[in-house]
């Protein structure tokens, strides 16, 4: 078999928690959305789903979507992806996002996660250049992208540095002395890909990025997604009048601080004891033991999202 | 004898509300490529209408004198009175379609030389104004002296003559030029190309223009994609294919990248930058994209409201009908792109498949294109070809050399001598 590099066949990816409460997080989003008024039922969703397909399977079960669209570039994985798709719906094309996005019908909704796996490139800023003339108003963009230093081997600010002058060319524009520093390449990260869509929506007059998410987690390599809305001031309104009732990961302000997603370790006995006192007052200790309080915080705002793994034997 | 007229030369106060200063004064070439399209604009209608064929615009200069001249229909006296004489257009002005700020032949003129003469009949009346530019300017008098002549009777002759003397000494020093001839006619055949020998003959001191054609091309197995769009009264047409190859049968690297044009007047040509988003939105231009050609089309009976600068030789990119069609374009191009990705292999040799496709293309007539629905770029699927087994042999860098002189072909990569080789000796010793 030949070993793709995709971290597809490196990570299992079932077994990334905090990806998983990423997902679960897009499908409360999404649900608040369809309450808000878009036809998110209606939505066509466009994903790498690798060889799991495991957002496929939670916006087609969870959403009601329909219409989804899985491409990989490598083509040395589609049987594997033939005999991996969840659902006969899922159509596969084995190209890549600068070849799928022009396709992407303008007179229907997408919803649309350009899922990567490496740092930022000129390729993928390309991407989002493309997603940002191309997709039409009322549709999401997801991005996803590794913020970890791209250098390998090196995590010295200058590299760093020279990489983005190189990948981010005239999109970085004026960057403050720290933006290079390991703690802040999200921001870079997100900065750069930001500008690469503001430039492909240029011209589209009367269209506006409505941000909704800017998460950073780490399963192993730290990552960062932004996303939001194409939309014009009519979809602007509408998502002020989103339900934000325990949803503390949406992120709709201009310069927002990322939410980071913390996956804190329990036991699945720790999980039980805890979940019959969600959602705990703050300060909500066991009777019996402590937990670290940072822990508990996070358990709060994230159980609801919180997948649970077990082993079958067969 | 006739009564001067005069022209009162007060500036319009419309002309302060342009949206870009005037420009520093563009070089000569470009001064007198300016005068062209005044004419080709005037004739713009007329020419669509004509019985007679293409109109004629004539220039000739030499070292003293310069002339251009037209059988485009003339200027009546009353326009030139109003309207063609003053710095700017008034409000009520009819709109031309090349014509935009109203000071681009008067700057052509006044720059050119110190003794100018405008002639122009119409069938029915006609002027002609003679001015010594030193002596106008030491006088007080904002007025332009005007002569009214007869009219010619007959509109297959009638025209304008524009003669310019006295050159300015930089001028003078650029008709002299050697390069001089070679560059109008460069410019004259790229900006105009796609109205030269369609509507208008152009002659350069007596030898004809030939449009420089841009080589967008298609054939049964690949078409030109096209999208279209309107923004507030500007229609937006946007294709883009791959080039027809040439007699060599290859693609040219400088004919290659996006050709705009504005009302039919080429400003940009064969661009490669980031002016049309080569490596801002579209990956950055590189040699296997030789093949790709894309053309973007502004019309609008409006021009002022396409992004052209004022000396209709550049892009405005502020403009945001521009910056929508960028957009648009990169979608457009990328499947292009794709095709032309998957023709070279890393070691620049053209893959089978594609190239035959290539092989196939002619040029496209635009008037054909504008017909043409829109629509996405699509090759059509190739039988899936008979299995081929790779050559690949070491060779002394003095043979290699010998056949590429032989061949006269030195900058041939060995890649290709070997297929031409490899070719040359199955159609001569092994025939079918």
């Amino acid at each position: 078999m030949t070993t793709a590099s995709k971290s597809a066949l490196r990570v299992p990816y079932d077994l990334r928690p905090a990806k998983q409460v990423e997902r679960r997080m897009f499908v409360d989003a999404f649900q608040r959305l369809a309450q808000a008024g878009f036809p998110i039922r209606d939505y066509a969703y466009t994903g790498m789903g690798s060889i799991f397909f495991y957002d496929f399977v939670i916006f087609h079960k969870l959403l009601g979507i329909n219409k989804m669209t899985s491409f990989e570039h490598d083509v040395t994985l589609e049987g594997r992806l033939q005999f991996n798709s969840p659902f006969k719906s899922v159509v596969l094309r084995m190209q890549s996002a600068a070849d799928v996005i022009p396709t992407l019908s303008r007179d229907q909704k997408h919803i649309l996660w350009l899922d990567y796996d490496s740092p930022v490139t000129g390729e993928i800023l390309n991407d989002v250049y493309l997603a940002g003339s191309q997709l039409s108003v009322g549709s999401v963009l997801l991005v996803t992208v590794d913020v970890e230093p791209p250098v390998k081997g090196s995590d010295l600010p200058r590299d760093t540095e020279t990489y983005y002058k190189i990948e981010a060319g005239q999109y970085l524009g004026f960057t403050e002395p720290t933006a290079f520093a390991k703690r802040n390449l999200h921001k870079t990260s997100r900065a750069v890909m930001l500008n690469a869509l503001k430039q492909g929506m240029a011209g589209r007059t009367g269209i506006v990025y409505c941000p909704l998410f800017y998460f950073i987690y780490a399963d192993g390599h730290r990552m960062m997604t932004l996303g939001g809305m194409i939309g014009t001031h009519v979809e602007n309104r509408q998502l002020q009048s989103l339900n934000r009732d325990g949803a503390h990961y949406l992120r709709t302000s201009r310069n927002p601080q990322p939410y980071e997603i913390r996956v804190p370790l329990f036991t699945r006995k720790e999980r039980h004891l805890m979940d019959s006192a969600m959602p705990c007052d703050a300060g909500w200790q066991p009777a019996d033991f402590k937990f670290p309080e940072k822990d508990i915080e996070a358990y709060r705002e994230t159980y609801r999202f919180l997948p649970a793994y077990g082993e079958m034997l067969l | 004898m006739l009564t001067p007229n005069r022209i009162a030369e007060n500036p319009t106060k419309s002309f302060n509300f342009e949206k870009e200063p005037i420009p520093n004064s563009p070089p000569e070439g470009k001064r007198t490529e300016a005068m062209v399209p005044f004419a080709a604009s005037e004739t713009g209608e007329a020419a669509s209408n004509l019985l007679y064929g293409p109109a004629n615009v004539d220039l000739t200069y030499d070292e003293k004198r310069f002339q251009i001249s037209d059988d485009c229909g003339g200027i009546a006296l009353e326009h030139a009175k109003k309207e063609v004489f003053r710095f700017g257009h008034s409000k009520d002005a009819p709109v031309g379609q090349l014509g935009v700020y109203g000071i681009g032949l008067k700057r052509a003129i006044f720059k050119l030389g110190n003794h100018i003469t405008v002639e122009s009949r119409t069938s029915s009346d006609g002027f002609r104004m003679d001015l010594d530019v030193p002596s106008w300017s030491e006088s007080s008098e904002w007025t332009l002296p005007l002569e009214v002549i007869a009219g010619t009777g007959d509109p297959e002759t009638a025209g304008t003559k524009i003669i310019v003397e006295s050159y300015r000494d930089e001028v003078a020093a650029r008709f002299k030029s050697g390069t001089f001839a070679a560059s109008l006619n460069d410019m004259i055949a790229r900006t105009y190309c796609l109205f030269l020998n369609r509507y208008v003959v152009v002659r350069v001191n007596g030898h004809k223009v030939e449009p420089d054609p841009i080589p967008l091309g298609s054939s049964k197995e690949v078409n030109v994609a096209k999208e279209e769009f309107d923004d507030h009264e500007v229609k937006v047409t946007i294709y883009a294919g791959l080039a027809a190859r040439n007699a060599e049968r290859e693609w040219v690297a400088a004919d290659a990248g996006w050709y705009v044009a504005c009302n039919g007047r080429l400003v940009v040509a064969s661009d490669r930058t980031e002016l049309t988003g080569w490596g801002a939105g579209m990956a950055t231009f590189v040699p296997k994209y030789r093949g790709f050609i894309g053309m973007l089309f502004f019309y609008s009976l409006n021009p002022l409201l396409l992004p052209w600068t004022t000396t209709k030789r550049g892009l405005n990119q502020e403009s945001l009908v521009f910056q929508r069609a960028r957009g648009r374009m990169a979608i457009i191009a990328r499947p292009v792109l794709t095709f032309l990705d998957n023709m070279y292999s890393s070691s620049e040799t053209e893959k089978d498949a594609q190239r035959e496709i290539a092989a196939g293309i002619t040029s496209q007539d635009i008037r054909e294109l504008s017909r043409a629905p829109v629509a996405k770029f699509a090759t059509a699927p190739r039988p899936v070809g008979e299995p081929t087994v790779r050559v690949q042999y070491d060779a002394k860098l003095t043979e290699m050399d010998r056949i590429k002189k032989c061949l006269g072909h030195r900058s041939w990569p060995a890649s290709k001598i070997g297929r031409y080789t490899f070719q040359h000796y199955l159609d001569t010793e092994c025939p079918e």
